[in-house]
């Protein structure tokens, strides 16, 4: 079915006559080699970088936590089990681990019952607030842990501006300040995952079902309990699981709350081995190594419930549901939403906001301490605040870029190629999909400061330095980013009908058309998403540039943590704000492009309609 | 009456999709909602069941108001059996289980549900599969299992939406079968909805034909067969062959005027029912089967005789499928069955006789 044109090139350029070769007149048709080379960069060139900077840097940590001296001046493939050893042992090390076990347990249950009530409450009943859910929900998922977890650290700080007016009882001080806060402040981070599981899965399970049950004369109570909820509880727990791996991964709610409440957790105490004298990397390794499994132990087993059997045979087609009505709970389930997002959202953005406008908080909210400076002071001319605000944001811009371009071919060639090991990526993309940060930065340090490297060039007196340069940052971010990029690419594929990537082939498209011509228009809104949510996730990156930032040269998220904790709260604050606003200002103009796309081209389309009318007229 | 329904209406934002739909059935009978998709007999169904509050009008069944425009029945209390179009079998419960959910709400002692599950089971020739799971089923057993579901609780009436469309046809056509033996055995008020005009003929004692949330006619199979109310009932059940036209007045016959360039008159018979809502524009109906094909012209027949060229003809068994373009432009495309092949462009002239052709309102 290929057509006759290359064919006749193919052979032309087996024969190595490239140069002699007069191309017929179409000018897509470019020589052999160079269409075979292109072919072979789109598809070797992302699984080149998954390899170099996912894989290889998670085998480094799994070989530094068994083989210390791998990655030394004089490496050595001596095994020595005591860096696992000082995980077991020493009460500081699996107690940290214990902390973020038994903490990220209840988080995902907390999660788990507020994410569905919520999902529940927006998709099934007349809830006032339901069509606002969905947006204050990705508001939650964007805004960082850290600013979060601060912002609430300080609102009950003791001598703090509300203890100022209200003056907290020693008890309920020491009450918030331990796991208590912790998970308080997990919780509300992580809930979102599971509300955008659950309200896909009430959306492929439509409404049949539970009429089914109502005309055999179930009530609408038991008509859930009977019917709804045991079919819904596989998705569920899966996305409890996903609750669980990300409050256990969770950087920024170590980093803040954790911390003022003297509770350690598993991410602190990698950052701290590797940050603090005497620096311990085969510690570090070994608790990445635990809480990786421990991830990737939720993660497969959250993909295990999700193909039982009683989930995939519920089908696509389904009439919209109809609403249950609350009557007389409609007002308490009102509130208990706007509580939740008043905790989530309200309160602690609004206490950054104010904060960033104060000069000290320990003169409390008179006129006198109203201020701009610290919008100036971060603002002006060299100010270090504006130097790390301008290079977090031309590092999440080439991440984003980097990582929506190389993640939809990778997805490409798990879910719609022949080619050996695609299953083994796919896995791999599945697995790693929710590596923390920390434990990615940890392999970056074994990985690319390895002194092996100086052999090919990389590194030492006289290679090209990359260990310590902004560029490992780069690579860090996309490492980071690309599998779950490449699972929210895979998704978006499967909505493409193979049949029209056969009939592009058929029509003699290479794969560089195919992916440039026809799948990526057709992706365009999934590769927007995905560059957003990479984009975001950037800008509020702690975890990897903690460990990875260039000396002098710290990322934005890095500095405002700074500032903190040299306690100027002010400037810190304002930076935070300045961030989310950079961030709401890429939302907006990027949802907005693909409204301005359709319009133009609408409007294009009309002017060819009217051409066309005329013509018609005219004969 | 059992089944009561007047001037049931029902409106989404600006769209009516049911108005004012009268319908009275007999307990024990048949009746198909027939129609195009979007024509409301869904939303028809679903207001019965419950599932959709309708907009006003009443329901009834027997002396129980199930809607009359104050108070609504909830679903679950209208004591209504439904199979619906994918079945919707409850996933993570067995076939046993399914059919037994209805009895558990209504407390019924363990060892009779037992006894009735067997029962229902054999009645729909399942009797070994109670222990599978749905997904462990063919789609034509899914469906027994949907129908012995809806049965088990005894309903007086059962609302079947579109069962049968994602069965193949052949299957199809033991199931419809299959289904009427059933339900008239136990004599249950049965109301099938369905846009497949062969399966409602096959089913129904009864048939309502509906377009754009309006009745069109109601009525026995061979009542709207032989005197559709309309040109569009006419060419919903079975083919037809619609001659648009005017009346041309005359005492007895009805005679059209065909539209276009041809302007000859065709005459057929008036229907009682139908003369008083004849308006100037009407179309003239003659079935495939009664058009005659005539290689040569017919002389001195009191009869309707069109003159066309054939533009297709295939061998359907017995007889030539053959449709023949006629009119100087070729407005109108007839089809017939001649007894012997054509060849194509062929001139013919087409025999209507006029007890065979019958006018219709537009």
């Amino acid at each position: 079915m290929v057509p006759q044109q290359h064919r006749t090139i193919t052979a032309v350029g087996e024969e190595g006559n490239v140069t002699d070769v007069a191309l017929p007149s179409s000018p897509t048709l470019l020589p052999t080699w160079l269409r075979r080379m292109g072919q072979l960069l789109v598809i070797l060139l992302p699984v080149i970088l998954l390899f170099l900077f996912v894989l290889y840097p998670l085998a480094a940590i799994m070989l530094q936590s068994i083989f210390p001296n791998m990655f030394t001046d004089s490496p050595s493939l001596i095994p020595n089990l005591n860096a696992i050893g000082q995980v077991v042992k020493n009460a500081e090390n699996y107690t940290a681990l214990g902390n973020s076990l038994w903490q990220g347990a209840i988080t995902a249950l907390l999660a788990s019952v507020i994410g569905t009530m919520l999902a529940i409450l927006a998709r099934r009943t007349d809830l006032p607030l339901r069509k606002a859910m969905d947006i204050l929900v990705w508001i939650v998922f964007f805004t960082p842990s850290f600013l979060v977890g601060e912002a609430w650290s300080l609102i009950f700080l003791r001598g703090g501006i509300p203890d100022q007016y209200v003056h907290f009882s020693d008890g309920f001080i020491a009450w918030f300040f331990s796991p208590v806060g912790v998970i308080f402040i997990l919780s509300l981070k992580s809930f979102p995952y599971v509300y955008l599981s659950v309200s896909a899965a009430l959306q492929w399970l439509g409404s049949e079902y539970e009429d089914a049950a109502r005309l055999a004369g179930a009530r609408t109570g038991r008509a859930w309990l009977s019917i709804n909820a045991p079919l819904l509880l596989p998705a569920i727990l899966a996305a409890g699981l996903i609750a669980f791996a990300e409050a256990i991964s969770d950087f920024g709610t170590a980093a803040t709350i954790a911390q003022s409440s003297n509770v350690t957790l598993v991410t602190y105490q990698i950052y701290s081995a590797i940050n603090t004298s005497p620096v311990n990397f085969s510690l570090a390794a070994a608790l990445s190594l635990f809480l990786f499994i421990a991830i990737v132990l939720a993660l497969l087993v959250q993909s295990a419930m999700l193909r039982t059997r009683s989930f995939q045979v519920i089908s696509g087609r389904s009439r919209p549901a109809r609403p249950v009505a609350l009557g007389v709970w409609k007002w308490p389930a009102t509130i208990v939403c706007l509580v939740i997002f008043l905790f989530a959202l309200v309160v602690p953005i609004s206490a950054c906001i104010v904060l960033s406008f104060l000069h000290a908080f320990g003169q409390g909210l008179v006129a006198s301490n109203w201020t701009l400076d610290n919008y100036t002071a971060v603002l002006s001319q060299g100010s270090d605040d504006l130097d790390a605000l301008f290079r977090t944001l031309w590092l999440a811009l080439g991440t984003a870029t980097i990582t929506a371009l190389v993640g939809l071919p990778i997805a490409f060639l798990i879910r719609r190629t022949q080619l050996p090991g695609r299953r083994l990526l796919s896995l791999f993309t599945l697995v790693t999909i929710a590596v923390p940060g920390i434990i990615l930065a940890c392999g970056y340090i074994f990985a690319w400061n390895a002194p092996y490297l100086q052999y090919i060039g990389i590194g030492g007196e006289n290679g090209i330095p990359f260990y310590g340069t902004i560029w490992i940052l780069l690579a860090a971010y996309v490492g980071g980013s690309l599998p779950y990029a490449t699972r929210l690419g895979i998704g978006a594929l499967d909505q493409v009908g193979q049949n029209m990537l056969d009939n592009a082939r058929i029509q003699g498209a290479s794969l560089f058309q195919m992916l440039t011509r026809i799948v990526g228009p057709l992706l365009r809104s999934s590769l927007i998403s995905v560059w957003l949510l990479v984009f975001t996730g950037t800008m509020f990156e702690l975890a990897a540039s903690e460990l990875l930032y260039p000396p002098g040269q710290p990322t934005l998220p890095v500095r405002i943590i700074a500032l903190f904790n040299d306690f100027k709260l002010g400037p810190g604050m304002a930076l935070s704000i300045l961030n989310i606003g950079l961030v709401l200002m890429a939302l907006l103009v990027l949802r907005s492009i693909p409204w301005v796309i359709s319009r133009l081209s609408r409007g294009g389309k009309r002017k060819r309609e009217s051409n066309v009318s005329t013509d018609s007229t005219t004969h | 009456m059992y089944l009561q329904i007047q001037q049931l209406t029902k409106t989404y934002g600006s769209r009516t999709v049911v108005s004012n739909v009268d319908l009275e059935m007999e307990e024990g009978e048949i009746l198909s909602l027939l129609g195009p998709s979007g024509c409301g007999k869904t939303t028809i169904l679903r207001m019965i069941a419950g599932l959709v509050s309708p907009e006003s009008g009443t329901i009834r069944v027997g002396d129980r108001i199930l809607y009359d425009g104050k108070r609504e029945m909830p679903v679950e209390e209208r004591g209504l059996g439904m199979v619906f179009q994918d079945y919707a079998l409850w996933p993570h419960m067995t076939v046993a289980k399914n059919v037994a959910f209805g009895m558990r709400l209504r407390r019924m002692p363990a060892r009779q549900i037992e006894a009735r599950v067997r029962e229902l089971l054999e009645l729909v020739n399942l009797a070994d599969f109670g222990n599978r799971y749905p997904f462990q089923l063919s789609g034509g057993q899914q469906q027994r299992v949907a129908v012995a579901r809806a049965l088990s609780t005894e309903p007086r009436i059962i609302l079947l939406d579109e069962p049968l469309s994602s069965l193949d046809t052949a299957l199809r056509e033991v199931m419809s079968a299959d289904l009427v033996r059933l339900f008239k055995r136990l004599k249950v008020t049965t109301i099938n909805v369905t846009h497949d005009q062969n399966e409602a003929m096959n089913m129904s004692d009864r048939i309502m034909v509906l377009r754009d949330g309006h009745v069109q006619q109601v009525g026995t199979p061979i009542e709207l067969y032989l005197h559709p109310a309309n040109a569009f009932v006419a060419s919903f059940m079975g083919p037809a062959n619609m001659f648009a036209g005017e009346m041309v007045p005359h005492p007895e016959q009805g005679v059209v005027r065909l539209n276009g360039t041809l302007q000859q008159e065709i005459t057929g018979i008036i229907h009682a029912a139908v003369r008083p809502r004849l308006k100037e524009h009407a179309s003239l109906l003659c079935r495939p089967d009664d058009v005659i094909v005539h290689q040569h012209l017919q002389q001195d027949k009191d009869t309707n005789m069109l003159v066309g060229t054939v533009s297709h003809s295939s061998f359907v068994g017995g007889r030539w499928r053959t449709l023949i373009a006629v009119g100087h432009e070729k407005e109108y495309n007839v089809l017939a069955f001649a007894p012997f092949q054509l060849q194509l462009d062929q001139q013919v002239w087409l025999e209507m006789p006029h007890e065979r052709c019958q006018v219709v309102p537009e």
